[in-house]
């Protein structure tokens, strides 16, 4: 069974210009999924839709049979759907693992010894003990990245949504970034992740491409 | 909870902007200390000395009254004669009536004395006489010149008329307590030798001024033989057992018509002697008539001169109530000069108080000015942290609560040192206020044991005790502490107000600004 169906998703930023249009399509649980597109297809306005950021001007982004936009979206972000921003996003005055710790406290799933937890996971994307105990603005774009895809894991959401996680990242650590989020799919979970690069795409289980709307490439 | 956590964090981390709101609330709340403590103080010392107030009063004819009612009785303007004739008419209340209502639980104590008018004779004379025996004929009509005078025997040494009564070259007063004789609880006049005479006998001892004793080379134990100026056969003899210091004059000599005028020529009597000299004068006198058909009696008329004294401005107000529901009609009105002082001794107090409260309002307004384009400043930088919580999927609400245990963590720490700034201060400031109140009633007290020729400290009160209650040395230490309790409780209770309104401003900002915005749009703009 599908986790996400879109359903004739249609996305706009200025109410003229469709960013997506008319997108249906599956994600099912246990998967890898990649989504490619040039810059400025539309593959963070999708995320963000699937985030629960923001509702689809038209269409609907089913969550596990369920209209996303009926949903009480504060608890499906904070507790069902992991993200990983393409900005990071992460808490300026927290240090790396109290941003993951923060994230665990804020599913409301009572994690049990969260501080250890998040060490572990931050140990997993590559952070040593001291970088994980930095504040987060002390650190590399490349280290705020890993930070951000512990913090997206940490509570153990049903589906990651992941916007370009290795982009700041070298091949070595990228190889490791993979190799977490196909551990996560193979162990049930839905992994969504938008890339531009063909040797990640070639990891998925299966991709969508986005092609950039003909008005919207005129424009560039 | 970990919003909490996450707000002490945020303002541990975010030190710099913390520091500025801290400091904000710092000066806000010391100045805000001060000025509250000021006028808390002010208000006390207001409420304290109006109920440690004496009061004096009298009840006189009420002349403005008069003048009212005959000028609304007729269009024109009120003919001098008819008002003279109203008002000579008019009396004051007799002793009987006014001891009467001296008897009303308001009134804490009634003080009287009565003046007469005697002559000097054989050799001994009014100090200064010689310039005023020599004094110009007065015209007849006498109104110009301020008073009802007229030369009734004419010639000089004659005996002078002043509203029928025969002046005399002496003034001597009769006082029915201590407390009455007023120059000398305030210390103006005071005994330098011999003692005080006894004021409940009708012994004939009497007290002459220094001047007039030096003068006349009196002594104390010489006895004094003055006259009735109207029948100068009769003549009454006094013992002076004491001689006291008259003290500055207050009537320059050139504005007096008589030596009599001149406090050294005042001879203190107690009133029972007083009263006694006036009954013997009636019993032997006699009657004639003036050019103007009036009759004039020879007999010693003393002029009565009373206070009544009440605890408070409002036995005051409550005896003033109580006399015209006796009956006491239009005619008469019962005055106070000192409360009347009182009140304009408050300006200074009000005025002090009135500026504090401007720059309480000042700092508020000035603070809350500065704290609002603080924290405009600061939603900048917050509204990426908003984006990002509310973007995990923290509710608003919490992001709320989160930004108000910010908001109050700093303007705790803000408050308590504030406050501690502004005690520091305003205490001093507050104390040494009510110090000058407290060591001005001080000194005064202290001084009016010794104006009696008594040592002070340590002598029984004097009859009249109403008249500075509660200033004496214990009272004044325990008054002082009262007030610091009051200002302590007070100030922190007032401040505790600002400090939540500032934390609802901060909050408040805040508040509107995570409303407002989807995670979205925050980040969008971020990126
Ligand atoms: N907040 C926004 N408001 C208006 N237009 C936007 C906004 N975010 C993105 N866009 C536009 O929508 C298009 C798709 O953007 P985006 O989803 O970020 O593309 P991608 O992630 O594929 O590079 C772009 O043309 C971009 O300029
Ligand atoms: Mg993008």
């Amino acid at each position: 069974m599908s986790v996400f169906t879109l359903d004739n998703v249609s996305y706009s930023y200025d109410g003229t210009t469709n960013v997506l249009d008319s997108l249906s399509w599956g994600f099912e649980a246990g998967k890898l999924y990649g989504i490619v597109g040039r810059s400025g297809a539309g593959k963070t306005t999708l995320l963000s839709l699937m985030a629960g950021l923001t509702n689809p001007s038209a269409g609907r982004v089913m969550f596990d049979g369920t209209d996303l936009a009926t949903m009480d979206r504060y608890r499906y972000r904070s507790h069902d759907v992991g993200v990983i921003f393409q900005s990071f996003n992460l808490l300026p005055y927290l240090s790396a693992v109290e941003n993951v710790e923060l994230s665990m406290y804020a599913s409301g799933k009572h994690i049990q010894n969260s501080r250890l937890r998040a060490m572990a996971l931050l140990h997993q994307v590559g952070l040593d003990e001291t970088k994980a105990k930095r504040r987060v603005l002390k650190l590399s774009g490349g280290e705020q990245q890993r930070v951000a895809i512990a913090r997206a894991i940490g509570y153990d959401p049903k589906v990651v949504l992941a916007d370009e996680p290795t982009g700041n990242l070298d091949l070595g650590t990228q190889q490791d970034i993979i190799d977490t989020l196909t551990v996560l799919a193979a162990s049930g979970r839905c992994v969504v992740v938008v890339t531009h690069s063909p040797e990640v795409a070639k990891c998925m289980d299966s991709v969508y491409e986005l092609k950039v709307q003909s008005v919207k490439r005129h424009n560039r | 909870m970990f919003i909490i956590r996450n707000a002490i964090k945020s303002v541990s981390r975010s030190i710099g902007r913390s520091i500025l709101l801290f400091l904000i609330v710092v000066a806000i709340t010391a100045a805000a200390a001060v000025a509250l403590s000021i006028r808390s103080t002010a208000a006390q010392v207001a409420d304290d000395s109006a109920s440690q107030l004496s009061v004096t009063a009298t009840i006189d004819i009420d002349r403005q009254n008069l003048m009212q009612q005959a000028q609304s009785q007729q269009d024109e303007p009120v003919a001098r004669e008819s008002y003279r004739d109203q008002f000579s008419m008019l009396q004051s209340l007799p002793l009987d009536t006014l001891l009467e209502y001296a008897t009303s639980a308001h009134v804490s104590e009634f003080r009287y004395s009565a003046t007469l008018s005697l002559n000097t004779t054989d050799d001994i004379e009014a100090v200064g006489s010689e310039e005023t025996t020599q004094a110009t004929q007065l015209n007849e009509s006498g109104l110009e010149m301020g008073g009802v005078l007229s030369g009734g025997g004419g010639g000089a040494g004659g005996p002078w008329s002043f509203a029928g009564v025969s002046l005399g070259d002496l003034s001597v007063v009769g006082y029915a307590s201590e407390s009455a004789m007023t120059s000398f609880v305030s210390g103006q006049q005071k005994i330098i030798s011999g003692a005080m005479i006894d004021l409940t006998q009708a012994n004939n001892e009497a007290l002459v001024s220094s001047e007039f004793a030096v003068y006349n080379s009196l002594e104390v134990g010489d006895s004094l033989v003055l006259a009735n100026p109207a029948a100068t056969d009769q003549t009454y003899t006094f013992t002076i057992v004491g001689i006291y210091d008259a003290g500055a004059s207050s009537t320059t000599e050139s504005l007096r018509f008589s030596t009599s005028q001149d406090p050294a020529n005042q001879i203190i009597i107690s009133y029972p002697t007083l009263s006694a000299v006036e009954d013997e004068s009636s019993t032997t006198a006699t009657t004639s008539t003036d050019i103007r058909g009036q009759s004039i009696s020879t007999a010693l008329s003393s002029t009565l001169t009373h206070t009544f004294v009440f605890e408070s401005p409002n036995e005051y107000q409550e005896f003033d109530t109580q006399l015209r529901a006796a009956g006491l009609d239009a005619t008469y009105a019962l005055t106070s000069t000192d409360l009347e002082a009182y009140n304009s001794s408050l300006i200074p107090l009000e005025n002090l108080s009135n500026f504090a409260g401007k720059m309480l309002l000042i700092v508020l307004g000035v603070g809350a000015l500065v704290f609002a384009v603080v924290s405009v400043f600061n939603t900048r930088e917050r509204k990426y942290e908003i984006g990002v919580m509310t973007a995990i999927g923290i509710s608003k609400l919490k992001v709320v609560l989160q930004f108000l245990a910010e908001a109050a963590t700093v303007t705790l720490l803000g408050l308590l040192a504030g406050l501690g700034i502004g005690m520091v201060a305003a205490v001093p400031v507050a104390e040494t206020l009510l110090a000058n109140q407290v060591s001005a009633a001080q000194a005064q007290q202290t001084s009016v044991e010794t104006n009696f020729g008594r040592p002070g400290g340590g002598a029984p009160m004097l009859g009249g005790t109403a008249t500075l209650p509660g200033l004496g040395n214990t009272s004044a230490v325990s008054y002082i502490d009262q007030i610091n309790a009051r200002v302590d409780f007070d100030v922190a209770g007032q401040l505790g107000a600002i400090g939540l309104g500032l934390a609802l401003l901060s909050s408040g900002f805040g508040a509107a600004f995570v409303m407002r915005y989807e995670p979205l749009n925050i980040l969008a703009e971020r990126s």
